[in-house]
């Protein structure tokens, strides 16, 4: 019951805290907004392009040529030679046959006919792990050329380098901008709260009067920093909405004419409500200690 | 009120107290005193003789530099942040300058003790209403800047009991109100002692008409004399 009346008094405190300044409320719901509309744009449109990303090799490939002379038995034994090998994940054997029918089909038969024995060689293409570091693939591509029955190896080292540079630097723009984002949240609750404190020094001295201890005074503050994260989540939300609405038909046309389905879609309502409701915890948690901080030296 | 403070008899006791400001001479100086359930005590001392220093000293704002200030057998200064409210919750304080939030109306000022102390709204309210009736204060919506100085006294001193405390501390109670004001308080103060609760009155003067039963403490040079 206790529990109840003092939470419901926090309540009660932050409506009156919130209509003390409406609208440096309004201005840090705002803000979150603000910084909150960025990641879930760039959420929304990772979540989207999910599908399209899994069907990308990012593992690096190495195609083993083979010599002509190589049996099927040898091929299966040097097959299972490499899956062995740490940081393969994918061995597929293209053999001579399958890759003259293919070459066939996309050439129009043209003059292969002809051919009175088949002259390509049969394929190994061996994929790496996409952690795979450029240095771990050209040794791998040595270690391959001085097996058996090998003819010659090709990597694109350079390609997968170039790959690897770009996740990287994806990487850490992405922990950059959520950095920021982070700050600018915390930065924008502490204020507020400081703000709403200062405006509120007589009711702090009250209080302490009266016998609150330090924890029953910050509720109401705390219940206010909640209530910004939780609205600027919200109207991020609506943003969010708004600028994938705008934006999806053109990204859908973008991704035609790369022969690509894109369907842009905002996150699903049950994240938008665990976000809210996250949002409204750390918000109440900068708050609190935000406001315990500032209540400190007060005995 | 908690029943450990309500049971105890001796609410305030000075022992061989000591505290300076700065390179100032002490205020207090072996300052030795106690306040029993039921008694009405009135301080008495110059300005500056240290009578808000004593009060501060037995609500936890300041600690002794030596000595030590107990209240129904606590330290103030030595509680922690809980502990210490719960044991302002038992002792009403009236501030000479009352403290009266001017953003919300006399009853909602005296209810933030009921709340302070857990209790829901509606019992919050109704606790007011008591301590507002008890002090002969019959308009409870007035805005406190509404108030004539003596209104805003009893305001104050409702909002002090509205818990039940056993120890009611006042600073300067009849410092802004006419002879017939201060005499009404005082009258109000006695019956609380009558009733069980120890109070505690600093005074710059000693407040005429004091009642009989009155206990005079006199406090200067840093030491209480009786």
């Amino acid at each position: 019951m206790r529990a109840l009346a003092v939470r419901a008094h926090g309540l009660r405190e932050m409506g009156r805290l919130i209509r003390r300044r409406p609208g440096s409320f309004l201005l840090a719901v705002l803000l979150a907004a603000a910084a909150f509309t960025v990641p879930l744009v760039s959420a929304s449109f990772a979540r989207s392009a999910a599908p399209l990303v899994r069907q990308l090799p990012l593992g690096p490939e190495i195609n083993v040529f083979l010599a002509g002379s190589a049996s099927s038995t040898e091929i299966r034994q040097l097959q299972s030679q490499l899956t062995a090998r740490p940081g393969v994940v994918q061995i597929d054997w293209i053999s001579r046959d399958t890759a003259l029918k293919t070459l066939a089909q996309r050439t129009g038969n043209s003059g292969l006919a002809e051919l009175k024995a088949n002259p390509l060689p049969d394929v190994l293409v061996v994929t790496l792990s996409p952690e795979a570091a450029p240095a771990e693939v050209e040794s791998a591509v040595a270690e391959l050329r001085r097996m058996p029955q090998v003819d010659s190896v090709a990597a694109d080292v350079g390609w997968h380098r170039q790959l690897r540079a770009l996740l990287s630097a994806a990487a850490a723009t992405g922990a950059l901008v959520g950095g920021l984002v982070a700050a600018l949240l915390v930065l924008t609750v502490l204020a507020s709260v400081q703000l709403q404190l200062n405006l509120s020094a007589e009711y702090v001295r009250v209080m302490r009067l009266v016998g609150a201890d330090r924890r029953f005074i910050a509720r109401p503050f705390a219940y206010s920093g909640a209530l910004t994260l939780a609205l600027g989540m919200l109207v991020a939300t609506g943003l969010t909405w708004a600028s994938l609405a705008a934006a999806a038909p053109k990204v859908v046309e973008l991704a035609r004419t790369y022969g690509a389905t894109f369907d842009l879609q905002p996150l699903p309502s049950q994240w938008l409500a665990a976000l809210v409701a996250g949002a409204a915890m750390v918000g109440g948690l900068i708050a609190s200690l935000g406001t315990r901080w500032g209540l400190r030296q007060v005995r | 009120m908690t029943d450990k403070h309500a049971a105890a008899a001796t609410l305030i006791e000075f022992d061989r107290v000591r505290k300076a400001f700065g390179a100032a001479p002490p205020v207090l100086d072996g300052a030795s005193f106690k306040v029993e359930r039921g008694q009405l005590a009135v301080l008495t001392g110059a300005n500056g003789a240290g009578k808000t220093t004593v009060l501060r000293m037995i609500t936890g704002w300041i600690a002794p530099d030596d000595g030590r200030v107990a209240v129904a057998g606590e330290e103030p200064a030595r509680l922690s942040d809980a502990a210490l409210g719960a044991l302002r919750r038992a002792i009403g304080i009236v501030p000479q300058d009352l403290h009266l939030l001017a953003d919300r109306c006399v009853l909602e000022n005296v209810m933030l003790a009921a709340l302070a102390d857990g209790l829901s709204l509606r019992a919050a309210a109704e606790r007011a209403r008591l301590a507002l009736q008890r002090v002969g204060l019959a308009d409870w919506t007035q805005m406190p800047a509404d108030l004539a100085a003596g209104t805003q006294q009893r305001a104050a001193i409702a909002r002090a009991i509205v818990n039940r405390p056993a120890l009611l501390l006042v600073d300067e109670p009849t410092a802004y109100l006419d002879a017939p004001a201060a005499g009404d308080l005082l009258r109000l103060l006695e019956e609380f002692s009558r009733a069980g609760m120890a109070v505690l009155m600093a005074s710059h003067g000693e407040p005429a008409p004091l009642p009989s039963s009155a206990r005079r403490l006199r406090l200067a040079e840093g030491r209480v004399t009786e």
